[in-house]
């Protein structure tokens, strides 16, 4: 009997799911409304769905993985738990006071400090201190931890964090105080800061810690009841989480550190893309990601995702590992609107999936970007098999109130303008994960996906000089597909500072190896056989008094003088490529990471059945649509995608309406379908 | 000195010019994008802590004319001196130019530290807009490692004076020049590695502009840049106009002195308007001081000040040449503490404008009855320098926290330093110095009163882990605190004292230099709070007890100064306690006034008078 994987992606509006066939490749997707009160619901439902639809039978299914918000919308939403936090003596405000900033750009007179996941009230100091150097300089007051750990019992505080200062560098502390915890209160949930994220900066080691922390009790309940109604179901399989860093963990891992799955959903769409990548043998791509209410992009060079250290998210920085996708808060529910002084503006404010804009009827009453789109007859009145019906005379009607009137402007201008500055705001978030790091995006094609992003794609590679667009076949479920072909991965990481030009190498060695080894040991827990482990090892460095490090790729295995000369040379060439020079003096090694992975056996991409032979035949409609180069309304050619078989080429102007997205192809543009269904579009 | 508004920026734009709107939001975007990545630049690659810890840069664009198009506005003429020695004509592609000089520039820079490097962007063979990059720099030499400092008194004690100079000729480096400078620092390569920073953000945000003028069009850009400074311009004048009543406000603060143990100074500053022109007259302030808090204010900075109080109003516009639009004509006067003669130090001027920037808005509280923050307490440097074990001396230069003004809407912010400036962590004090850093907390009480709270300032200890050392405390409000407004009360003061709760407990002067340390000894700082906004028996019980139990209020002060009733073993508030409290209170102290500090007071002339009775000169 055949096994499968199901891959289930919750996102803001849809719960995507995608079954696949484990021997066959055979793949099917499904779509079900998300239940935000409940996530779980609508992941069953789709789950039960898809395995009937297909006639599959819960014992067949092997692999459930799964991408989240929820971490993310706890953090988001400010819906986590009561947190206890232990700091030492003397430190019981370094939430409060952070980095004693206000963010850039906010008008200090006017600007409101969130308020902490954590109040002064529920962190206790605790006498103890560890030096710089991990050198223990006031022991552990064991009495003080359990009174502690007594008051938050007493007090209903299940979720505890721990975060004493160097602890990068000696984590017994922390590790002691764990084990007094629980020994006082055994059903408590702590989160200790060395393994959350062992590196220098107390604050953001603090506040990820009590993120971590925060969002625990709910993570774990929700990942809890998925896996007893799997049980229910008698799915025999395990549950894997995708992580922040386009890797999956056991469902284990995910539940003690839920923090590192706070970019789970964009980061299946990063691997995804990667997978596209190589179907169509593109080195270099930038994923861009439009949906609802925000776009997620991210660089892939040399079909390998980019990195950050330096993320955050809401109000807080979170120092993880995570690949680089910027988000930005411009969608297609993105409104738009006039100031008083004749300032137009699209987003941040969304209307969402509820109201939605304008055109849903659902009692939107803002002009947004789909309601631009649709007044220039991008988008087609019936959408989704002509199971929703859109007005795109209300559409007009509030872009001419809101944007045209006040600006006197023609309708058609005033919604082209709205594109025309979201589109400018995509290309920001795009130049700042390209130009800012150094690539040029020219070199680089643009992989479209999500509901909004191939309608989008050809206005956005124009402006970014980029000449080739990549649209899958089914841009909706990108992020679902993305988890069937990810690996399992995760990140170890460890501040150790060394100074030039005496490094200690037989420590870099020894931190290095007790990397590796929880590393796979990790690996191991999870089932991945020895011989499938790959282990990867990289260093921060910067110019001596620098503050912002590089992270560069150790060149060979072992720590020896020449390895990190050329791991020097290397961070000097960075150096230069990211910021345009570099200097002669003194380098320092800052952390040292390792990342484990092991290839459990991808999924790869299907190819596309056929469809009819000649591209003519899959013109379904024809109606007028704006287009910028020909400075108003064209006739336009409007495709039924599932019939464009392999091969089929199409030029511009026109439209390819899907199940579950539209790609619209300006003039000047022509479309080639390849033997995936990959919509592989260029300037003709 | 005298500036009087130019109105060009009003009445010189016509509507003919217009950009389509949807043009501008996209230039005007670019801007925004293209400023903060040359400011990433800065803060990924400079060396010196101030810079890349503390932040403390910024990247700004300004017209063929050097009138800013986007950045921080704070009033400078920056290309002013530099015109003086190399003429708009000799100016050539690839240039870059480099000064620091605040007596040249009139104030464009405003101590040494600060450094600017500017260059100029070429389209069609013509200039059509400058790029500049500025940053605070580590040690240009001078009197003491950090250059300048409470001690100085006089700029020559402040570091290497750069006056315009062209560092980078059509791409080529002065190599003769730059080593001269690189060679008056005691940190050569943190001066080294921080300008080199400084010039790859300017350049890249010349090449950043110059792509928007290929994308935009030569004619375009130039028309939506104007169009937007007039748009700004035009926005603060109709805000102002709206707010300013006729007639004349005045307020004085105050000084605790000026950093060599001499005696307070105060400043003057004096709004009118008639009819529809406005005027801010500073001529009444005292005299320059001997040490190093003179501040060199110039007409621009004034006007900025103003402008930046009305653009709250509509943030969605550029903050631009047109903030300096709102004010008709600003009066300052040549010798005073706000327009000091050379060779005056000017090392610790933030003292003045903080307070100066407080007066901007207690000018304002005469005229909108109180809607204003209260005021802000000066955000402290300590210069901590230690002798390493090869003699060398090293410094950690410390940004700390202070509290600030509550606002008619909000409490005042607790422990912010001042807009984007951060911390250095702990942790990376302690890898770096020979320092611990053994408490950072908030000080209790120290937010003014109010309706709405005031900020807390902050406690730093810091230990000496070296042999030997000394330190400079660049620290105000240690006699003077800030104001509260609209009943709301003053701010806690500042204080530094030495090993505390030993037997070698010693106070130490808040402001001060050449401080001698040694080994073991730990120095405590508190920090001043803001002041509060309206009457405190005004504020929420509810809200008093929360600040109870997170230790910002301690429960004395909510009895004494909130009237609220707290029982000390259960935190829980005494609601009909509280009701007769507050009665009491009430009926003792009698009605509040405008401005409160040591009293409530309503009039400049009111508080003068009770100054002088109890701080004799």
């Amino acid at each position: 009997m055949d096994t499968y994987s199901v891959a289930v992606d919750v996102g803001g509006t849809f719960t995507d799911v995608v079954l696949c066939n484990l021997e066959t490749n055979q793949q099917s997707v499904f779509k079900t409304p998300s239940t935000p009160d409940d996530p779980s619901a609508g992941f069953l439902t789709g789950l039960q769905e898809i395995l009937a639809a297909n006639g599959v039978k819960p014992s067949q299914v092997k692999h459930v993985l799964h991408g989240t918000t929820i971490a993310t919308n706890a953090i988001l939403e400010n819906k986590g738990s009561r947190v206890g936090l232990m700091v030492p003596e003397g430190f019981r405000y370094v939430l409060e006071i952070g980095r004693h900033s206000t963010p850039r750009l906010v008008n200090p007179n006017s600007w409101i400090k969130p308020e902490r996941p954590v109040r002064p009230r529920d962190i206790e100091e605790i006498p103890e201190r560890v030096g710089s150097g991990g050198e223990v300089l006031v022991p552990l007051d064991e009495a003080a931890v359990r009174t502690a750990a007594r008051r938050f019992r007493d007090d209903g505080i299940s979720s505890v964090a721990v975060s004493f200062l160097h602890s990068y560098a000696n984590s017994d502390h922390e590790r002691r105080a764990l084990e007094l915890i629980l020994d006082e209160f055994p059903d408590a949930q702590v989160s200790i800061s060395s393994e959350v994220l062992a590196v220098f900066r107390e604050y953001e080691r603090t506040i990820t810690t009590v993120l971590n922390a925060y969002v625990m009790p709910r993570v774990s309940t929700y990942i809890g009841n998925l896996e007893q109604a799997l049980d229910r179901l008698k799915v025999d399989s395990t549950l894997s989480i995708m992580k922040s860093n386009g890797g999956i963990v056991g469902s284990g891992v995910a539940v003690r550190q839920p923090v590192h799955t706070a970019l789970s959903g964009p980061a299946a769409g990063v691997m995804a893309t990667l997978q596209i990548a190589e179907s169509t043998g593109v080195e270099n791509c930038i994923s861009f990601d439009m949906g609802g209410t925000s776009t997620d992009v991210a660089l892939i060079r040399e079909r390998r995702p980019a990195t950050n250290l330096s993320g955050s998210l809401g109000d807080w920085p979170i120092q993880l590992p995570m690949l680089d996708i910027v988000t930005i808060g411009c969608g297609g529910g993105s409104i738009a609107a006039v100031s008083g002084y004749g300032v137009l503006s699209v987003g941040p404010a969304s209307a969402g999936s509820v109201p939605g804009p304008v055109c849903y009827g659902k009692g939107g009453t803002a002009p947004t970007v789909t309601d631009a789109n649709i007044v220039l007859g991008r988008i087609n009145t019936e959408i989704a098999g002509g199971i929703l019906t859109l007005d795109a005379q209300a559409a007009a009607e509030v872009i001419q109130r809101d944007v045209a009137a006040p600006l006197g402007l023609d309708q058609e201008a005033a919604a082209s303008g709205i594109l025309k500055i979201a589109n400018n705001t995509m290309v920001g978030a795009i130049r700042n994960i390209s130009v800012e790091r150094g690539h040029d995006p020219k070199e680089f094609a643009l992989v479209a996906y999500g509901g909004a992003g191939p309608m989008h794609a050809i206005d956005v590679a124009k402006l970014l000089g980029i000449n080739q667009v990549v649209v899958p076949l089914n841009p909706g479920i990108a992020s679902a597909f993305g988890l069937l072909v990810a690996d399992f991965k995760n990140d170890y990481a460890r501040t150790f500072l060394q100074e030039a030009p005496d490094y200690d190498l037989d420590g870099i060695e020894r931190v290095y190896s007790e990397l590796e080894a929880e590393g796979r040991a990790w690996l191991n827990e999870e089932g991945v056989p020895q011989q499938a482990h790959i282990v990867s090892r990289s260093a921060d460095l910067r110019y001596a008094h620098q503050g912002s490090e590089v992270t560069v790729l150790l060149d060979g295995v072992a720590a020896t003088s020449e390895t990190l000369d050329a791991l020097i040379q290397e961070f000097h060439a960075q150096h230069r490529l990211l910021y345009g020079f570099a200097l002669d003096q003194p380098v320092e090694i800052v952390t040292l990471r390792v990342t484990v992975s092991g290839d459990v056996g991808s999924v790869a991409l299907p190819k596309k059945p056929g469809g009819t032979d000649s591209p003519e035949k899959a013109i379904r409609d024809r109606r007028q649509v704006y287009f910028d180069e020909a400075n108003g309304f064209v006739d336009c050619n409007i495709y039924s995608r599932d019939q464009l078989a392999p091969g089929a080429s199409i030029s511009g102007p026109a439209i390819l309406e899907g199940m579950d997205s539209t790609v619209v192809i300006n003039p000047g543009w022509a479309a080639l379908v390849d033997d995936y269904g990959n919509c592989m579009i260029r300037p003709e | 000195m005298t500036r009087v508004r130019n109105n060009e920026q009003i009445t010189g734009w016509s509507s003919d010019d217009a950009v389509d709107p949807v043009t501008r939001q996209l230039i005007r975007g670019s801007l925004r994008a293209a400023k903060l990545e040359c400011e990433l630049i800065i803060e990924r690659t400079a060396m010196s802590a101030f810079i890349r810890e503390k932040k403390d840069y910024t990247v700004s664009f300004l017209d063929a004319q050097g009138h800013e198009i986007y950045g921080d506005t704070m009033g400078s003429d920056i290309m002013g001196c530099v015109w003086q020695y190399y003429p708009e004509n000799s100016i050539k592609q690839g240039d870059l130019y480099w000064y620091n000089d605040p007596y040249i520039s009139q104030g464009s820079i405003t101590h040494t530290s600060d450094m600017v490097f500017i260059s100029p962007v070429f389209h069609e063979g013509a200039i059509v807009a400058y790029c500049h990059s500025f940053a605070h720099f580590w040690d240009l030499g001078g009197a003491r490692p950090g250059s300048i400092g409470p001690a100085n008194t006089e700029i020559f004690h402040d570091g290497t004076l750069v006056p315009p100079i062209k560092i980078i000729d059509r791409g080529q480096i002065n190599e003769e020049a730059y080593r001269i400078i690189l060679r008056n620092s005691r940190y050569p390569d943190l001066l080294e590695g921080d300008s080199k920073a400084l010039m790859a953000a300017s350049q890249r945000a010349q090449e950043r502009l110059l792509e928007m003028f290929d994308r935009f069009g030569n004619q375009t850009m130039l028309a939506a840049i104007r169009q937007d400074q007039h748009d700004t311009g035009a926005m603060v004048r109709e805000k102002a106009l709206e707010i300013i009543p006729e007639g004349d406000y005045s307020v004085r603060d105050y000084l605790d002195h000026s950093g060599i143990g001499d005696h307070w100074y105060s400043f003057h500053l004096q709004l009118s308007r008639r009819g529809d022109h406005i005027v801010l007259d500073s001529t009444q302030s005292d005299d320059q001081a001997g040490g190093s808090i003179n501040f060199v204010a110039s007409p621009g900075a004034l006007g900025a000040y103003f402008g930046q109080h009305f653009h709250q109003y509509d943030p969605s516009l550029l903050s631009n040449h047109g903030l300096l639009e709102s004010i008709d004509e600003v009066h300052l006067r040549s010798g005073s503490i706000l327009l000091p003669e050379w060779p005056a130090a000017l090392g610790c001027r933030a003292h003045t404008f903080t307070k100066l920037k407080g007066a901007v808005r207690a000018v304002l509280a005469h005229a909108t009855e109180g809607q204003v923050m209260a005021g802000t307490a000066v955000y402290v440097i300590v210069y901590w320098r230690m002798k390493d074990d090869a003699g060398q001396w090293q410094l950690c230069t410390d940004g700390i926290a202070v509290g600030h003004g509550a606002r008619p809407f909000a409490d005042g912010l607790d422990a912010i330093y001042q807009r984007h400036n951060e911390n250095y962590p702990g942790e990376f004090m302690e890898m770096e110095y020979p320092l611990r850093m053994e408490r950072y907390a908030i000080v209790p009480d120290s937010g003014g009163p109010g309706k709405y709270r005031g900020g807390c300032g902050v406690i730093r200890d810091v230990r000496l882990l070296a042999d030997t050392g000394t330190f400079g405390l660049r620290v105000e409000n240690s006699i003077f605190p800030t104001w509260g407004v609209n009943g709301g009360m003053g701010g806690g003061t500042s204080r530094v004292v030495m090993n505390p709760g030993t037997r070698a407990e010693k106070e130490v002067q808040a402001f001060s230099d050449d401080n001698i340390w040694s080994k073991g000894d730990l120095v405590r700082i508190y920090t001043a709070g803001g002041g509060g906004w309206g009457d405190p028996l005004e504020r929420e019980p509810h809200l008093v007890n929360d600040d109870v139990r997170d230790g910002y209020v301690s429960l004395e002060a909510a009895l004494r100064d909130y009237g609220v009733v707290i029982d000390p073993a259960t935190l829980v508030t005494d609601e009909q306690g509280t009701e007769a409290k507050r009665e009491d209170i009430r009926t003792s102290r009698g009605p509040t006034k405008m401005f409160n500090r040591f009293n409530y007071f309503d009039t400049a002339d009111e508080e003068y008078q009770w100054i002088t009775e109890h701080f004799p000169r």
